[in-house]
Order: structure tokens, then sequence, then C-alpha cells
């Protein structure tokens, strides 16, 4: 998928498996002219990786929503290659909020009167 | 009548707030907002007699549950959870919820405006390329993935994804191409 595609998408959560997973051994793999899409974590970046992928392949080009702990450098040597929200934004829109406390209204009264647990998390 | 408390040191947007009272007021439930406290003192005032409590990133620690013997449920609006001391609900009998998904339309379109801007440079006045006819891959296939599968069909991409733990055949009906090794 790195190889063929233009845009890769990272939507993984961040566990044992997937922590650092995304580092320079796959990212080399991209397609020429290829952009990285971060909105998912940051931990699943192996940062070291991400700036040698900026330093030697000057097609590369990452943008998220979760900016690297390196994000100074890599906004400083490579601005045009990459873009950071200033903060984590992606769930911030009224209609996710409303959504959310919609939501969990109605599962107090499913769990209340039906005993449905389905989002149960513990 | 069943006791609600919804307490958001960060409050729900207003729409949310009178949805949330309505549903509650229609099924006989008495519903309360406690709203910008500012310690978990005033929190544990507040909980005592609740029976289930709505939270966003609110800290419900075992000293907040021991004040609320009632307590049987606690949903955090919204995706992570790592602000509700899990062990400390499971031992004392508490159901603990996320509202996962409700936000995942939101994360794509941020995902699909950022690529925009990008493939743009920067909306800086200078040429760009356009998304259509390109290749998307979606690494994981999750609420927020398939969103962005959606939108990204709008734009005219090409749309693939990589995601060992979704069945093949729902992400095909997708019309999305399946990847099994993630290179
Ligand atoms: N930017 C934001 O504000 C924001 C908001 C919501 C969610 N998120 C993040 O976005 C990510 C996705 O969220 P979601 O709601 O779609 O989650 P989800 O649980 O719906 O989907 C996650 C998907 O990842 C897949 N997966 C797990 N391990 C994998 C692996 N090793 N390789 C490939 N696929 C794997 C699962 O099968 C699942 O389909 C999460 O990391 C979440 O933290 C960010």
């Amino acid at each position: 998928m790195y190889r063929i595609c233009d845009y890769v998408s990272l939507h993984i959560p961040a566990n044992k498996h997937t922590i650092k997973s995304i580092n320079f051994a796959l990212l080399s793999k991209m397609k020429e002219g290829g952009t990285l899409i971060n909105t998912a974590r940051k931990e699943v970046i192996d940062e070291d990786g991400l700036l040698k992928m900026f330093n030697n392949r000057n097609d590369f080009r990452y943008i998220a929503d979760i900016a690297p702990d390196n994000r100074e450098i890599i906004e400083n040597e490579f601005s045009s290659r990459c873009f950071f929200t200033p903060k984590k934004m992606g769930a911030q829109t009224a209609e996710a909020n409303i959504n959310a406390g919609i939501a969990a209204s109605k599962q107090i009264i499913a769990f209340l009167e039906k005993d449905d647990k389905t989002f149960q998390v513990n | 009548m069943t006791k609600v408390l919804v307490a958001t040191v960060k409050p729900f947007a207003e729409a949310a707030v009178s949805q949330i009272k309505t549903i509650f007021e229609k099924s006989g439930y008495d519903c309360r907002f406690f709203e910008k406290y500012e310690t978990q003192d005033d929190l544990k005032k507040a909980v005592v007699d609740a029976e289930a409590l709505i939270i966003r990133s609110d800290k419900i620690t075992a000293e907040i549950m021991d004040a609320a013997p009632k307590l049987k449920i606690v949903v955090r609006a919204g995706a992570g959870f790592d602000n509700v001391d899990l062990a400390a609900a499971t031992a004392r009998n508490i159901v603990v919820m996320n509202t996962p998904g409700q936000n995942s339309n939101a994360v794509a379109e941020l995902v699909l405006g950022m690529m925009v801007f990008q493939a743009r440079n920067h909306f800086d006045g200078k040429p760009g390329t356009e998304l259509k006819g390109k290749k998307l891959g979606i690494h994981a296939y999750g609420h927020v993935g398939q969103n962005v599968a959606r939108i990204a069909k709008g734009f005219g991409m090409e749309v693939f994804a990589f995601d060992p733990f979704v069945d093949k055949k729902v992400i095909e009906a997708d019309d999305v191409s399946v990847f099994d090794n993630v290179e």
C-alpha cells in the first residue's frame, strides 16, 4: 500500500504493536511524491525515522493533527513539505460534541432499561 | 426518578445541552448539569445522589466513585477514556462506557481538508495538484478510516485499505481495494 499510494492516511490505535511502527523502513517504501497524513496518534510515529525520511527524500510530505516532538526542526527545515495543526483539533466540531452527548444519553437509558452494555469499556 | 448528572468542566455546546435535557425528560429521568466546576471536591459533592454520570475529559477517580454510592454507570462522551479509573469502577460494579465513532466524520473531514491544503501548497498562490485520480491508502479501516474512504471517493480518489482485523468483504463492500500487506 505504501509503495503505490500517493497519500497514506493513518487511523491505527496506539498499542504495543503499533507504537513507533511507522518507521523509516516502512516510510522509505513510499511512492515518490507521497504524502503521509496522521490524525491518529503521535506515538505510532518513529520520530527519528520521520526526520530521516525528510532528510533523505525531498519529495516526502507529512501533515498531522498531532505534531511530533521534533516539530520545530521539521517546520524550520522543511516548511513547504509539512503541516501541523496548532493543537489537536480533529474532533473539535459542534457536531461531534452534540453527537457524543446524545449518544451518551441514549446509552445510559439503554443500559438502565435494557441492560444494554454494548459500549462498555471496563 | 433516576438521577443523571452531566458533570463537565468544559461544558457541552448549548445545542447538545438542550438535546440531552429533552432525551432524559421524555424518558422520565431527572437530569442535572454541573458545569465549569473548579475542584474535585466540588465534583465529589455534586455526585452524591447520581445514579448515572455523563462526563467529557473530567477525571473520575476512586475517590469520586466512593462519594457516589448509587452510581451504576459513567459514560465518557467521546472516544478516549483514560480519565476514568476503570479498575476502581469495576471493583465498585460501575459500568464505564465511551461513545465511539461520534467524532469520526469530524476527523475525516480534517484529513481531506489538510490534503487539499498540502496539494495546493498551503494556499500560497502557486499552482498545485488535484486529489482526483490519486491513490489513497487507508491504514486501519475503523470509524475514521471508513469516513475518510467515503469522502475521498467524492473527490474521485482511488481508495485502498489495510486492516487485518476487518473482514475483507466489509471493506470491499465500500468499493475499497484491500491490501494484505501494509507495505
Ligand atoms: N485527531 C483526533 O482528534 C482524533 C479523534 C478521534 C480519534 N483519533 C484517533 O484516530 C484513530 C482511529 O480512531 P477510530 O475511531 O477510527 O478507531 P476504531 O477503533 O474505530 O478503528 C481502529 C481500527 O484500527 C484497526 N487496527 C488495529 N490495529 C491495527 C494494526 N496493527 N494494523 C492495522 N489496523 C489496525 C482496527 O481493526 C480498527 O478497524 C485512533 O488512533 C484514535 O486515537 C484521533
